[in-house]
């Protein structure tokens, strides 16, 4: 290898600190990709409105992001000599536009003058208005037809009330009175279109076609939100491209109308208040068109829809110009029609061919008969549920009819009844208490919200067939297949699976109540039943809780819709999303980097191949005394020592197993060379397989693969990292195994193999289902497997680490055998039980707890003390119980006790009080707090104190063994002060 | 029938607020929710409460002044105090002066509600 001969005047010292150097960038970048995936994680799963959280936590959130992703850009910088600038960029970006997205009003930026509607969810709704955030909603999560269009944002009408003397008016308007506010009017009317806006209208107005009409609508801040603004504002309907800008001033000024500025008289707004919004949609040009409640206001108990139509354009309905006809149609499929009361209709209202709305004769013959026929009914009625459902609360709907007889929804929003018709809580909780509760507090709860269906149970392997809209999707797992269901849930509720997962995400992007890891849904809800799933309060009830349902239809308070909510969506629209997920594509550079997850993806996969990259250093040469490992199979492994890893005594050349003195090297070793595990000859060669290898035995595109030349594994006495070419696989293992349980962690990666795809995504499922089963978090992107094991204590990590050798050896031989999936799932099940046995693994661990145990315990009600006194002594440990905190702390005094379990609060000394005591003492003992209420955060900070762990209360007497015996492990570990006793 | 446990909540955001009332309310709970920590020392000086849910710091009287000023007029008062700083130090001063627990936020819904029911199951006043 002559690559070093560059860098020949280097001294072997200066190699060896070159790698450490490296690797520990690179561990730190490890440690800072961990983290950031979990504050994503956590974050998202905050959106599921089971998390209470404030503005701090948002910005908390925003820091602790931008400071865990800048320490990993400048980790790659270091690691690389600075080989991607563009990441460094890319990262200012994303932070500028984070911190813009907490504070929307100073952000220019981040609002744009117009988008397309496209473009928009809820948490725009203070850009665009409630209505149309609301509508784009609709179009992208409802699957509901709403008009193509786009919005004229509120920054727009900014500019226009920011000219000179529509400003001046402005300021008049409080003291001013009406006369004050017809000069307001005017002033708008006669101002000048900002040359910005009318810039970004025509533009926005080019996507359309040159005879389009639009329906210009007001959508002001704060319309159809805590306040309807219903009819305050004006509506310009049928008009022509070059009348938008026009019309946009005027339903601008419509802000100031005598009628809205009354109506915020009435409800305690500042006169001059109002950002305007506005909605330039297409016209449909309906052959029929209305209103519909989805409950009726007057009758919320009654279970049916109220449905208004009229032929042609809605005016008549909206304004109450002519009679029309009325409709109540049942809220429960098919949607049988209830009532009809059908109105003489002599006119409709059309478009006008010169622009605006007219109205026309309607032939006698036609007068008499409904706007609308059953079917339609139906299918109004069906779109309203759905929007109902998505946006957890009774609607108000506009709608047309197209001429292709399809539901076009024109605006929605949240039906307001009156304070009778209020549902009272006390009901609420009578009615749950009449229904039989099918499963209770099993899980957690993904994403709030109260659904009602049809069970449907969906098995571990199955796609759904037979699935309907509406339907409570129950599953095994929360497998990312069952996403496409999930949206048209009514809820979901899995067995397996947690609420940072990708089904609870999309669950959460859909709105749908959902619970994850209910353990035993599958068996409690029989398919078919009808169930209410109350992901509010995590109960499952048999049958329909009406007033539970309602009472969520009605309450007028959907956690998605506050401030706080949409300023975290709006947050991670610049964190969460990946785009970057082919390293191997063009497109995987970091000037595509658009979200912190991106960078954090791209940071570490370029910090692999960083990790690689070793020219420069003479691996087999004395620089870094690199040194090659006999052993019994063919690996050609070359062992670089950074601290440790081989026996001081070693030769400089050659080493044996005997000499590696790295923990995790020898470890995986010993899996690797599991008798079995490397059989030389792959068995049972089929000519297919045999066929695929060939054609496939071309270069590999693996980053990184190029540039390790042997296999080189960098050793120190707990760390390894190992890349590892194995025929046509390439595996990288990297591993620390360190004394705290939160410190160990394996990291493994897979790509490669000479076959054909289906048989390389077979292989690829087979090690991630082995993974998953080892309890690793596996990734799986076709070809590529990624498998992360953190958090575990020592013992269990090298166990999984010893599998990971076992895998390596055993997908050595897996090619030719992968014929289909079935067989897949027998090599799964033989190498599960051929290699592990889990339970094996817990008598070790018992045989680890030789010795005998002291343990204070500390309750101040006598009967618990005396409980965990004598459980922990079942189990050999030697425990004394007190029941007065200032006792205790004397008797900490007198005897080394190892492990101190106690209440957090008490009379006298608090729980935190002793950890104090202990901590300023210098004790090694392990504290453990019992306390009534834990969250991640409480743990951390026990942490960053030195309290061992926080255990929640009620908590199973298992969890504090447990943890009380990795507290005696860690206190063993630790001598006494000398001044102690 | 047992008069309803009474709670009474304070946090300069809205939100936890809104949200905490609604959720108390529908367990069954008789809830009132003040941002304003001046106007809920008054309202509790008018009128005793069961439980009384603060927030550490606040503009106005802090959620340890409250605390006293429940502890002082009303001992049978529980106080849980809630915090987006979770300092240690907050942690026990709070519990120092008498609070029942703290709580770190963020936190989950269910969590805060089981610490109520059992609050309230404690005092012999489960929600009717």
């Amino acid at each position: 290898m002559k690559l070093g001969s560059l860098f020949r005047a280097r001294r072997p010292a200066d190699d060896l600190a070159v790698l450490r150097g490296r690797f520990a960038r690179f561990r730190h970048l490890l440690e800072m990709n961990n983290r950031v995936l979990k504050l994503i994680g956590d974050a998202n799963e905050k959106l599921g409105g089971e998390y209470l959280f404030d503005a701090r936590y948002l910005q908390s959130l925003e820091e602790e992001l931008g400071a865990a992703v800048g320490a990993a850009v400048h980790d790659l910088a270091e690691m690389s000599g600075n080989r991607y600038p563009a990441l460094a960029a890319a990262y200012d970006r994303i932070q500028a536009a984070l911190t813009l997205s907490r504070e929307p009003r100073r952000a220019p930026q981040e609002r744009p003058l117009t988008l397309p509607l496209a473009a928009i969810g809820t948490e725009l709704a203070d850009l665009v208005g409630e209505k149309l955030a609301r509508l784009g909603e609709i179009r992208a999560h409802v699957g509901a037809a709403v008009p193509d269009g786009f919005a004229v944002t509120a920054r727009a009408s900014e500019l226009l009330l920011a000219q000179p003397a529509v400003a001046r008016a402005l300021a008049a308007l409080p003291e001013g009175g009406d006369a004050a506010g017809a000069a307001l009017q005017a002033a708008i009317a006669a101002a000048e279109i900002p040359p910005g806006v009318a810039k970004a209208v025509r533009q926005a107005l080019g996507a359309f076609d040159a005879a389009a009409r639009f329906a210009v609508r007001s959508s002001a801040l704060g319309e159809d939100g805590a306040l309807s603004f219903a009819g305050q504002h004006t509506t310009v309907l049928n008009v022509p491209r070059e009348g938008v800008l026009d019309a946009w001033r005027t339903v601008v000024a419509s802000l100031f109308s005598p009628a809205a500025r009354s109506y915020r008289r009435e409800h305690g707004l500042a006169p001059a208040a109002g950002d305007m919004a506005v909605g330039c949609l297409l016209m449909v040009p309906a052959t029929a068109s209305g209103v519909l409640y989805s409950l009726d206001p007057a009758r919320p108990r009654g279970g049916e829809l109220v449905i208004a139509a009229a032929r042609g354009l809605g005016v008549a309905v909206v304004e109450g110009r002519a009679a029309v006809d009325r409709f109540t149609v049942s809220r429960v499929p098919p949607h049988a029609v209830l009532t009809r009361a059908v109105a003489e209709k002599r006119q409709r209202w059309v478009a006008a061919p010169g622009g605006g709305v007219a109205p026309q004769d309607l032939p006698p013959a036609e007068r008499a008969a409904p706007a609308v026929d059953d079917a339609t009914l139906a299918a109004l009625a069906d779109v309203a549920l759905r929007i109902e459902r998505h946006l957890r609360s009774a609607q108000d709907v506009e709608w047309a009819l197209d001429a292709a007889g399809r539901v076009i929804v024109l605006q929605a929003r949240p039906l307001r009844p009156g304070p009778a018709a209020q549902p009272r809580t006390d009901e609420v909780i009578a009615a749950c208490r009449r229904h039989r509760v099918l499963l209770h507090g099993r899980g957690e709860v993904a994403c709030r919200g109260v659904g009602v269906g049809r069970v449907f149970v969906v098995g571990a392997d199955e796609r759904g067939a037979g699935f309907t809209r509406g339907d409570v999707l129950v599953a095994r797992d929360a497998s990312p297949r069952l996403a496409e269901l999930c949206a048209a849930a009514a809820a979901v509720v899995s067995d397996v699976g947690s609420a940072t997962g990708h089904l609870a995400t999309v669950a959460r992007e859909y709105r749908v109540p959902t619970i994850v890891g209910a353990e035993e849904a599958t068996r409690a809800l029989a398919p078919g039943a009808v169930v209410t799933v109350d992901a509010d309060e995590n109960t499952i009830y048999e049958g329909v809780v009406e007033e539970l349902l309602r009472y969520q239809l009605l309450r007028g308070r959907v956690f998605e819709e506050t401030p706080e909510f949409r300023v975290l969506r709006r947050m991670l629209r610049h964190v969460a999303p990946l785009n970057l997920r082919d390293p191997t594509s063009p497109a995987f550079a970091a000037e595509r980097c658009r979200t912190h997850h991106d960078i954090i993806r791209f940071a570490h996969e370029r910090a692999l191949v960083e990790l690689g990259r070793l020219e420069g250093i003479r691996l087999d040469g004395r620089r870094t005394r690199a040194r090659t490992l006999d052993l019994a199979v063919p690996l050609d492994l070359v062992v670089i020592d950074i601290g440790d890893g081989v026996a001081p005594g070693a030769p400089r050349r050659d080493l044996t197993r005997a000499q590696i003195t790295s923990r995790p090297l020898s470890v995986l070793l010993e899996g690797l060379l599991t008798p079995g595990v490397w059989a030389t000859g792959p068995a049972d060669m089929d000519m297919q397989g045999f066929m695929a290898s060939a054609t496939r035995a071309g270069p590999l595109t693996v980053p990184g693969a190029g540039a390790v030349r042997r296999n080189v594994a960098v050793v120190s006495r707990d760390y390894l990292n190992l890349n590892l070419r194995v025929g046509y696989h390439f595996n990288v293992i990297d591993c620390y195994l360190g004394d705290a349980a939160e410190d160990s962690y394996i990291f493994f990666r897979f790509v490669g193999g000479v076959t054909d795809v289906t048989r390389r995504t077979r292989r690829a499922r087979l090690l991630a289902a082995i993974l998953g089963h080892e309890g690793f978090k596996t990734e799986l992107d076709g070809e590529l497997v990624i498998g992360r094991l953190q958090r575990v204590p020592r013992p269990r990590c090298e166990e999984r680490l010893r599998v990971v050798g076992r895998l390596v050896g055993f997908s050595r031989q897996l090619d030719i055998l992968l014929r289909d999936d079935v067989t897949v799932d027998r090599l799964v099940d033989r190498f599960l039980r051929g290699c592990y046995h889990a339970d094996l693994e817990d008598v070790a661990e018992e045989h680890d707890m030789a010795e005998s145990v002291e343990v204070l315990v500390l309750d101040d009600e006598a009967t618990v003390g005396e409980r965990l006194k004598e459980f922990l002594e079942t189990k050999q440990m030697k425990v004394e119980a007190f029941t007065d905190s200032a006792t205790a702390v004397a008797r900490l005094a007198q005897k080394r006790f190892a492990v101190v379990v106690t209440d957090l609060k008490m009379k006298g000394p608090t729980g935190l009080d002793v950890l104090a005591t202990v901590r300023d003492r210098g004790l090694p003992t392990q504290v453990i707090i019992i306390t009534g209420f834990r969250t991640i955060e409480a743990a951390r900070e026990a942490e960053c104190v030195g309290a061992f762990g926080f255990l929640d209360k009620p908590f199973h007497l298992d969890d504090l063994y447990q943890m009380v015996k990795k507290a005696a492990k860690k206190a063993g570990r630790t001598p006494w002060p000398k001044a102690a006793t | 029938m047992t008069a309803s446990f009474r709670i009474l909540i304070i946090d300069d955001e809205a939100i936890v607020c809104d949200r905490l009332s609604g959720e108390l309310e529908r367990c069954g709970f008789q809830v009132e929710a003040f941002t304003d920590s001046l106007q809920a020392v008054a309202r509790l000086s008018a009128q005793p409460f069961d439980l009384v849910i603060t927030d550490i710091k606040m503009r106005g009287p802090s959620g340890i002044e409250v605390m006293n000023h429940v502890k002082e007029n009303h001992p049978r008062t529980k106080v849980i105090v809630i915090t987006g700083f979770a300092t240690v130090d907050t942690a026990r001063e709070a519990l120092r002066g008498g609070a029942v627990d703290f709580i770190p936020k963020p936190f989950k819904m269910s969590q805060l509600r089981e610490l109520v029911l059992r609050l309230a199951a404690a005092a012999g006043r489960p929600p009717e």
